[in-house]
């Protein structure tokens, strides 16, 4: 029965409604979550808009003077358009069922699905990382011209000046001291990468700072040890980075370096890529925009019905809402692959 | 005001001291050669990360209709990559352990052979690592070969570069 809110499970005289919400997931913290990813709810007034941007500004260099003018140099810049899609869901109820309906409100009920709308920025997030498309009709690539997570960018020159871009190719999953490895040269990366001038993109406080990443629920033990426990396995570094269980616990590299790190771990990564995100950037990568928030629209007997409401007995409420996923120029995330 | 000595004179009888430079050798495997890779229009994941290379369906940006669906240019399939032969055996190692496993659509939903068109519509893909612990194959999974194409373009002849979607990597 498509579309319907199926009651035969709920009318029964008597019925308690103890385990009501069992079926009602958590979204509390899931836009928190985002916080050093994704900008949210940047306003959006056309369906379609257009971003520009300077690229950097160049450089003072040395002249000398009596021999030499002052060196000239101008700078490029880039725009982008995304455009803003419809999102929606409707469900519908026999007026019936809702009369007969003896567990709570089915109205306030099917309300309820407004509150999933709260998914939406974490699942376009995912779509965003992991390349798959179902929000989206394609996922966007970045300003340069390649995808989110690039080693070249769209001309296939060495995304931000450095051999492989913003992915490091792991070595695995299977040992905390891989993931160790992995971290460290993932930040070194992102430390590595370039303006459009050659200089450091970043100042050299990346120790310093903090990073979320997002892993897979599956590897949440081994993602645990490697940035929550005070010991890890050690290993022989240099012959082989499998964890050598003989050998003694060695202090926890990230814990005594004292970056701050948050793992998220979800249930939407299922292979072992995990994607690493600077903290407090001041461009995020990916961004939501808005072109008209959360609008709820429903059709009730004696209420605000609809004709067809009345002619055919089926009531309903609805959600839509236009939003717009976006990606900017991915300076502050990393994507380990293995 | 001190007297300048000359520099021939300074060097007369001393010995230069002399280091070998500990320079590896160029080897083959620094050599990259370009290759046209990318993923299929019909790949439910549009961009594919394996080896420590993203696979794209396109380069470019697009811009979409004013209805929100297809873009209002064409897009250029895939990316040029330089890539050495020890990078290929990783990408070659690592597309053999993928697999998408694709839930829901129908026959009908099939993608749209445009770039930048894919349709994920109706269809949910998750990629997986068949080699892990928790992995058991379902009827639904499909190598990630299916979905990729990698071809060397000096190997290319004008008639492979105009064929699209290219011949993928499985079967390889």
């Amino acid at each position: 029965m498509p579309g319907f809110i199926s009651t035969g499970s709920t009318i029964a005289a008597g019925i308690r409604d103890d385990f009501m919400g069992t079926y009602e997931p958590a979204f509390a913290g899931v836009l928190e979550s985002l916080d050093d990813a994704m900008q949210l709810d940047v306003p959006f007034n056309h369906r379609t808009e257009t971003f520009g941007m300077h690229e950097t500004m160049p450089y003072p260099e040395r002249f000398d003077e009596g021999n030499e003018s002052i060196p000239e140099e101008g700078t490029g810049s880039k725009s982008f358009s995304v455009t803003t899609f419809d999102y929606g869901k409707r469900v519908s109820w026999k007026i019936k069922d809702r009369e007969d309906n003896k567990i709570g409100d089915l109205r306030a009920k099917a309300a309820m699905l407004g509150q999933h709308f709260a998914s939406l920025p974490s699942r376009a997030f995912i779509e965003l990382i992991t390349g798959s498309t179902s929000l989206l009709p394609a996922v966007p690539n970045a300003p340069d011209g390649a995808a989110p997570y690039s080693t070249t960018d769209g001309a296939s020159a060495a995304r931000f000046g450095v051999t492989d871009g913003n992915i490091v190719t792991g070595g695995g999953v299977s040992t905390s001291a891989l993931i160790e490895t992995d971290f460290f040269a993932a930040i070194a990366r992102m430390g590595q990468f370039q303006d459009v001038k050659g200089q450091p993109y970043w100042e050299p406080s990346v120790l310093q700072e903090r990073y979320t990443i997002f892993h897979g629920i599956a590897l949440l033990k081994v993602f645990t040890q490697a940035f929550a426990a005070n010991s890890v396995f050690g290993y022989r570094a240099g012959t082989s980075t499998t964890d050598t269980s003989t050998s003694a616990g060695v202090s926890n590299v990230i814990l005594a370096s004292g970056v701050q790190v948050t793992l998220r771990a979800t249930s939407r990564i299922t292979d072992n890529d995990w994607f690493i995100f600077r903290g407090g950037s001041p461009v995020k990568p990916f961004f939501k925009g808005i072109r008209r928030a959360l609008t709820m629209e429903d059709s009730i007997m004696g209420g605000n019905s609809t004709e067809a409401t009345q002619t055919t007995g089926k009531e309903w409420v609805q959600f839509t809402e236009r939003d717009a996923f976006g990606v900017n120029v991915p300076f502050a995330t990393v994507k380990v692959n293995n | 005001m001190s007297a300048t000595v000359p520099f021939e004179r300074t060097a007369k009888g001393g010995s230069a001291v002399k280091v070998k430079s500990g320079l590896p050798e160029i080897t083959k495997s620094a050599k990259t050669i370009r290759y046209w890779i990318g993923t299929t229009p019909s790949s439910p994941i549009q961009n594919v990360t394996v080896g420590g290379v993203t696979f794209p369906l396109f380069r470019g940006s697009p811009v979409f209709d004013q209805d929100g669906g297809k873009p209002d240019r064409t897009l250029d399939h895939g990316i040029y990559a330089d890539l050495t032969d020890e990078r290929v055996e990783l990408i070659r190692n690592g597309v053999k352990i993928r697999v998408i496993r694709i839930w829901g659509g129908t026959d009908d939903d099939k993608f749209e052979t445009a770039p930048g068109t894919v349709k994920g519509k109706g269809k949910t893909a998750q990629m997986l690592i068949v080699d892990g612990p928790h992995y058991r194959r379902q009827p639904n999974d499909h190598p990630v070969g299916e979905f990729l194409y990698m071809h060397r373009l000096d190997a290319m002849s004008a008639e492979d570069g105009h064929r699209f979607p290219p011949e993928t990597m499985e079967g390889a």
